[in-house]
């Protein structure tokens, strides 16, 4: 395998591809955006004649680009920088990691024709039709896979952080979760496996791919800049192994309401309630690891915006504790609640931590400061209020929906009620989507004309002492 | 290469396959058996509730039910992301009539019961509306019969996709 691993890429390569990239897709996937919300709140302010403008063909393109573009690349371009950190060593292969990058761009242009042309398979967040697929799995997922795993075992340290851990474990379970997932598409299973299925692969790729890395960029990025250890192994040992053991189960709880076997919703639930343990260890491990640094939360930009995830994932794993269980599910499900829900996951939890890991590990991979600290601010600030009202409009929409649910009104009087909360949700969400090319034109400039800094490489990189 | 490459290789192979299998095998559990003669001639004796994967067996390849086609449009066109397909055990009875039960998707495939519903269930929409007229007209220009209607205006539909995409609401009873 010298083909892969000889050393005619500069270190980074991959890790500076992957992150422009997912600055890009990040960019691409909330504008398209504005066509679903404005949709929703304003039915006929697009051409009706064209259906690339349509909310049912646009809605699974701005999911995939969120998810596949942005989050999956980012979290691709902070295994390629922190592994090799933590591990004292090189990536295994720049080359590798540069074609992956390239192959995923590639993949997203295929999924964005595919899918806005209506060709998809009709089972949510498992959209991609199998040829698409089989190139999921073996030109995105697989070879980043390879390039984590054979950088851990070529390491020369002895011991794995907590990092490292959910980054070897996640690329194994992403893998594992995609091709389950995938399964419907090749085979003929039909009915409510087939339901079922779909509904477990996207609880899993939450659970046991986006949820897990996004901490362990965390577990990362916070201990570093802060300059404390980590507060507790132990509760990282609990964090990992119960999201492993808790995380994996629940993907009935999606179907609360239909015929699935009753033992199946319960197992479900109740392990659904079991995910407070993950979710909490972690929010506990990482605040007290702030201990006596709180002052940087607001003078570190990347502090900041990590922080600031870390702070959402307490209201999302309550939310996402309860809300699933019989007691609440009848009420909520199916409303604009979720829809609040799953942005408070995607775009509170899991991208403020990553844009943090960015705005920490860009300039360090490009030698520069960051161009412009005050457009960072700007685009938190944006980012963070226009993301609040966008969650309080979905949220309360979906009480409305919630309360037409129970009292049996005409539907379309529900329709009619929630039109103001879609207005909102609209405007706010204007707000996070003019914040992002902010962030691709700071970062842009910073490649461009940021003030050099001699910063160590990145096999030099201090290891994060371990603490007990 | 080095030996534990392989060794990981085959862990991975081994580890795949058999997930597969105990998937495969155990779906047969919840309701799903392969298509016996009573589930071909249920398929026969009942109004097609859609596209499923025995179509071509019992219509011959190239021959789909007009309302098979129509699930295909319903999907391509993500009305599914509104439009949910299961009412719910616990109210929606008055308006949207009773929740499925593993009848109403045996051998659908996709099931598109749907998570996000914006728009009213549309599981019993057979039974509760039947005038072709008003599905036509409501398709084109939705607030023309619905004020308040948030639904797109498909003005792009091809008069033959929307018969069929007619056909598979009529066939949903």
């Amino acid at each position: 395998m010298s083909f892969l691993t000889e050393n005619d890429y500069a270190e980074g390569t991959a890790a500076k591809n992957f992150f422009f990239s997912a600055i890009v897709m990040l960019v691409i996937g909330t504008m398209l955006a504005i066509i679903t919300s404005f949709r929703l709140a304003w039915p006929d302010i697009f051409p009706n004649d064209i259906p690339w403008l349509h909310f049912g063909r646009v809605r699974p393109v701005h999911v995939h680009f969120v998810i596949f573009g942005w989050i999956f690349m980012a979290f691709a371009g902070a295994m390629c920088y922190i592994t090799p950190a933590l591990c004292k060593t090189k990536l295994w292969s720049e080359r590798l990691g540069f074609w992956n990058c390239w192959a995923w761009n590639i993949g997203m242009v295929v999924v964005f024709f595919t899918l806005i042309n209506g060709l998809t398979t009709g089972r949510e967040y498992q959209d991609l039709i199998w040829p698409v697929d089989i190139y999921v799995l073996l030109f995105m997922l697989l070879p980043l896979a390879v390039n984590v795993w054979m950088t851990m075992l070529s390491r020369r340290v002895e011991g794995l952080y907590v990092t490292l851990w959910f980054f070897g474990a996640a690329c194994l379970f992403i893998i594992l979760t995609y091709f389950i997932g995938a399964i419907p598409d090749f085979f003929p299973v039909t009915g409510l496996s087939e339901a079922y299925m779909t509904w477990w692969h996207a609880h899993n790729v939450l659970g046991l791919w986006i949820t897990p890395v996004s901490a362990a960029i965390a577990y990362y990025i916070i201990p570093k800049i802060s300059g404390n250890t980590l507060y507790s192994h132990k509760i990282g040992h609990l964090h990992f192994w119960s999201i492993a053991a808790f995380y994996s189960t629940p993907g009935a709880h999606h179907l609360m309401g239909a015929p699935i076997p009753e033992w199946l919703k319960s197992f479900a639930s109740v392990s659904g309630v079991l995910i407070m343990i993950p979710a909490l260890a972690f929010v506990v491990n990482m605040l007290m690891t702030m201990k006596d640094k709180w002052w940087m939360f607001t003078k570190n930009i990347s502090l900041q915006w990590a922080l600031t995830g870390v702070l959402f994932a307490i209201p999302l794993n309550i939310q996402g504790a309860f809300q699933q269980t019989r007691t609440l599910n009848w009420y909520i499900h199916g409303t604009h609640w979720i829809v609040a829900h799953a942005h408070l996951a995607l775009l509170g939890f899991s991208t403020f931590i990553e844009i943090g890991a960015i705005y920490y590990g860009l300039p360090k991979l490009l030698k520069r400061k960051i161009y412009s600290l005050k457009l960072a601010k700007i685009h938190f600030w944006l980012t963070a209020i226009g993301f609040l009202g966008f969650w309080i409009a979905l949220t309360g929409g979906g009480l409305v929906q919630g309360a037409a649910k129970v009292y049996e009104i005409p539907y379309i009087e529900s329709v009619i009620a929630t039109h103001p909360y879609m207005v909102g949700r609209a405007v706010f969400g204007l707000m996070i989507i003019f914040a992002q090319p902010l962030f691709l034109y700071n970062m842009v400039m910073t490649a461009k004309y940021g003030e050099r800094q001699e910063s160590k490489p990145v096999i030099e990189d201090k290891i994060i002492p371990a603490a007990t | 290469m080095p030996r534990y490459v392989v060794g990981a290789i085959l862990v991975v192979l081994v580890i795949f396959s058999s997930i597969g299998i105990t998937i495969i095998a155990g779906s047969t559990y919840m309701g799903n058996i392969p298509p016996s003669k009573w589930a071909v001639e249920k398929e026969k004796m009942w109004a097609h509730t859609g596209w499923n994967i025995h179509d071509p067996l019992m219509q011959g390849w190239g021959a789909p039910t007009l309302a098979s086609k129509g699930k295909t449009i319903f999907i391509r066109e993500g009305c599914w992301w509104c439009h949910t397909l299961l009412p719910e055990q616990t109210q929606d009875w008055t308006y949207f009539g009773s929740p499925p039960t593993a009848e109403d998707v045996q051998l659908e495939s996709p099931s598109l019961f749907g998570s996000d519903r914006k728009a009213p269930d549309l599981l019993h929409i057979g039974s509760r509306n039947r005038v072709k007229a008003w599905h036509y007209v409501h398709h084109r220009n939705p607030r023309a019969v619905t004020p308040g209607s948030i639904m797109p205006a498909f003005t792009y539909l091809s008069d033959e996709d929307m018969d069929a995409l007619v056909a598979f609401l009529d066939s949903l009873k």
